[in-house]
Order: C-alpha cells, then sequence, then structure tokens
C-alpha cells in the first residue's frame, strides 16, 4: 500500500450565478491553478467545462469548517505537542510524535518522543528523540540522544544545532 | 482572613529555618499579626532559633489531636507582641499528619492571624506535601550552586502539582530568597550568579541574603539576626519583610565584598 500526505490550500467559492463565476476564474486562472477549489452551489456544464479546459481542480460541496466552525478538519490532524511551561527536574513527558518545547528544559527533567523535536529554549536535562530532525540548544547539564545515540558531546551551548537523520548518518550543524 | 507561606527548599542546610525565624519577625516588625509553625515535626529546631526552646509546653500535635487548644499552645515572643510561635512535636513522627487535621489547623490559625509561616522540613516526603497543601505562596530558599538549585525545581514542581490552590486551577506565588551568598566566591566566579538562578527557576525574586557569621551566634543564643543591627544578613531579611508587607524596597547588590576600613566609612557618608 502506497500512502502520501499532502498539504493542500484550498479556495472555497460559493457560485451564485454562472457568469460571475466564470468572470472570476478568467481573471485569477494563474492563482487558482495552485490551488484547490472547493465549490458550493450549482455547478453548470459550462463551469465543469471551463474548469477542465484550465486544468483547475476542484471537489463538490466539501465540507471544511468542522461543526465548531473554527479548525478545519486538515489541520485537527496534525500529532505535534507543543509544551508552554518550564520542565522542572522530576517532570517527564513521552510522547509518540513531535514535540516542541517554548521553554526552557531544567536539569533533572526527562522528554522523550518518536517525532521529531524542536527546543527554543536551553535544554539542561535527557532528551531522547528518535525522528528525522532535531533542533537544539543546550546548557552545561543536558544529556541528548538522538535515534538511541548519545550526542551531548559533539553540541556546546554556543548555538541553536540542527541535527539530522540522512541514511543512517547523524548530521551535526 | 490571614495569608500563608509555607518556607521550602528540597535540599536541607539551606537556610530554611532561619529564613522562617527572621521572616516571621520581620513581618511582626512591620506591624503584622503573624506567626510561625515548625512543621518539621519530630525534628524540631526552629524553638532554639527563635531562642523559645524552654517555653515549649505543647506542640502541634497536641493541638491536632485536641489534647491542647490552639491558644495553649502558641507561644508569645516577648522581644514582639505582634510574633506567635507552635512548636513541632519532638517525639512524634510526621505520620501523625493527616490532610484534615492540618486543614483544621490552618484555617484556625488563618482567623486569627494576619501572617502565616509554615517551616517545612527538607525532602518531598508526606512532610512536606502537608506544608505546602494549603499554603497561599510558597518561599522557595537556595544556595547559589546547582544542587540547590535542582532541588528547588524539583520542589517548585510539586508545588505546582500537588498544593491545593493548583488543585483548584490556581496558581501558588512562589518567591525565592537567594540565601548565602558569598560575595568571594561570587567573584571568584564558583557560585551561580543571580540571573542565572532566576532564569533556571523562572519564579520571582524577593530578596537575596548574604553570608554572614553572626547567623550562627545567633542561633546558639537565640536571638536572630533581623533583631541585629550591623548584621547584613539581618538587614536583607528585614527588606524581604517589607517587601512581603507590600513595600517597595530597592534589591542591594549583596554579591560586593564589602569594602574595609577607611574606604567602608567614606563610602557610608555618600550613601
Amino acid at each position: 500500500m502506497l500512502v502520501n500526505q499532502f498539504n493542500i490550500k484550498v479556495f472555497e467559492i460559493e457560485i451564485e450565478n454562472e457568469k460571475d463565476f466564470l468572470d472570476f476564474v478568467k481573471k485569477n486562472r494563474v492563482i487558482l491553478s495552485s490551488y484547490l477549489l472547493s465549490l458550493k452551489g450549482n455547478i453548470t456544464p459550462a463551469i465543469e467545462q471551463t474548469l477542465e479546459d484550465n486544468s483547475l481542480a476542484y471537489v463538490k460541496n466539501m465540507p471544511i469548517k468542522n461543526k465548531s466552525g473554527l479548525s478545519t478538519q486538515f489541520m485537527k490532524n496534525s500529532n505535534i505537542k507543543i509544551v508552554d511551561t518550564l520542565l522542572r527536574s522530576g517532570q517527564e513527558i513521552d510522547y509518540d510524535g513531535d514535540i516542541l518545547c517554548l521553554k526552557r528544559i531544567n536539569s533533572g527533567a526527562k522528554v522523550k518522543c518518536n517525532g521529531n523535536f524542536i527546543a527554543l529554549e536551553s535544554v539542561d536535562g535527557l532528551v531522547e528523540c528518535n525522528g528525522d530532525f532535531m533542533l537544539i540548544k543546550i546548557g552545561k547539564r543536558a544529556n541528548i540522544y538522538f535515534n538511541g545515540v548519545n550526542i551531548t558531546s559533539n553540541l556546546d551551548g554556543k548555538k541553536l544545532y540542527s541535527v539530522k537523520l540522512e541514511k543512517d548518518e547523524i548530521l551535526i550543524y | 482572613m490571614g495569608i500563608v507561606f509555607a518556607v521550602i527548599s528540597g535540599k536541607g542546610g539551606v537556610g530554611k529555618t532561619t529564613t522562617s525565624a527572621n521572616l516571621s519577625l520581620a513581618t511582626a516588625m512591620e506591624g503584622k499579626k503573624t506567626v510561625v509553625v515548625d512543621f518539621d515535626i519530630g525534628q524540631r529546631n526552629l524553638d532554639m532559633i527563635l531562642g523559645l526552646e524552654n517555653r515549649v509546653v505543647y506542640d502541634i500535635t497536641h493541638v491536632m489531636d485536641g489534647e491542647a487548644t490552639l491558644k495553649q499552645a502558641l507561644i508569645k515572643d516577648k522581644r514582639n507582641e505582634n510574633l506567635y510561635f507552635l512548636a513541632a512535636s519532638q517525639t512524634k513522627d510526621k505520620g501523625v499528619l493527616t490532610d484534615k487535621k492540618v486543614k483544621k489547623l490552618i484555617d484556625e490559625l488563618r482567623e486569627e492571624f494576619d501572617y502565616i509561616f509554615l517551616d517545612s522540613p527538607a525532602g518531598i516526603e508526606s512532610g512536606f506535601e502537608h506544608t505546602i497543601l494549603y499554603a497561599d505562596n510558597v518561599i522557595v530558599v537556595v544556595n547559589p550552586e546547582v544542587s540547590s538549585i535542582r532541588d528547588a525545581d524539583r520542589v517548585i514542581g510539586i508545588v505546582d502539582a500537588k498544593s491545593q490552590k493548583a488543585k483548584d486551577g490556581k496558581e501558588v506565588e512562589k518567591l525565592l530568597i537567594i540565601n548565602r551568598i558569598d560575595p568571594e566566591l561570587i567573584e571568584k566566579g564558583e557560585m551561580l550568579d543571580t540571573n542565572d538562578i532566576l532564569e533556571i527557576l523562572s519564579i520571582k525574586l524577593i530578596g537575596k541574603v548574604p553570608e554572614d557569621k553572626n547567623i550562627i551566634e545567633a542561633s546558639n543564643t537565640g536571638i536572630p539576626v533581623v533583631l541585629s543591627k550591623n548584621s547584613p544578613a539581618g538587614a536583607a531579611y528585614r527588606r524581604i519583610g517589607k517587601r512581603l508587607c507590600g513595600e517597595k524596597v530597592d534589591f542591594v547588590e549583596v554579591e560586593k565584598p564589602e569594602a574595609k576600613g577607611l574606604f567602608k566609612k567614606l563610602s557610608g557618608m555618600f550613601k
């Protein structure tokens, strides 16, 4: 089975009358060609023909908004965990996905994730990241594992390092 | 309705009990009716530091078990009429504390006093948890060195997870005191500096107390340094007392080594 994931940008258009819509498409053909059109209302054969001629992709009557009216079902499936509190000694996070830490990770705290890991503030605790990449700045007492390899000695507190896994090789720069 | 301050540190020996004694006296000196309670059941020290050891008849466990009334157990300090003290039991251990008993005692104290200081035991066991359970604020005492900071970090995390206020969805205010700052060691770079500590713990600083030889003598004689005119630590505690009472007092650079002799006198003239 082959599964591909895409991020799609969508124009949602409600068709009120055929002529206005065709004018709109004609005018904005260039922009629209890089979007998916989600159309509501009556799609006449003429409209269908125009869209096909301009090779514009479209779907009919697709519900984008959920019942609460806010988030779309496409955004909801994101599996990133955002940690917006400071992690103190003795606190532990174990997550099967990506983690974004906005505050410090103090000495004695532990973060483990099976996805990618990004920390915006200094890390002094234990981090185990099993994802494909990591963005990290460490303090003096950090202990960092990337896909099972302790890479602490390859990092220092001077800058934000990006760590990548490429073809079974760990690249740090 | 009184405000409850739990004095905590995680690590032992950083100066919790000295801080509790001095701060309670300092707020009493500011005119607040203050009580300081020794929660270190089984290892009481506060009575000695306050110089009240020979006046202890009833202690906290007597009150909790109904063997004595709160009035009977409270010891009034002779140096300051606003200060009262409730001793810990020396013979029992912290197993005697239960949530219910602690709540009843603290509710009673809240009725009577403006400021209530609870001197917590070191560590993170049940005695500590009972001390922070009903606290409105915690005063975290640290020394400027890494193991003290990490232990403090741990107890702050526990306060955020386990205190009643946190369970009710409110935040316990956490105030930091950096104790035993040694100017010489700071200068040599062997002690953590204030900014590093604040960055790690990220709580509000309420005072910095310098290392002071007078503290040892004060413990031996039972006269807290806050009462002494020429103790730098005493002056620091008086400033913290004022801050706790809502007064705005500027922070003093206690990290700078004190100037000696003539120079000291001269610089004193310009203050």
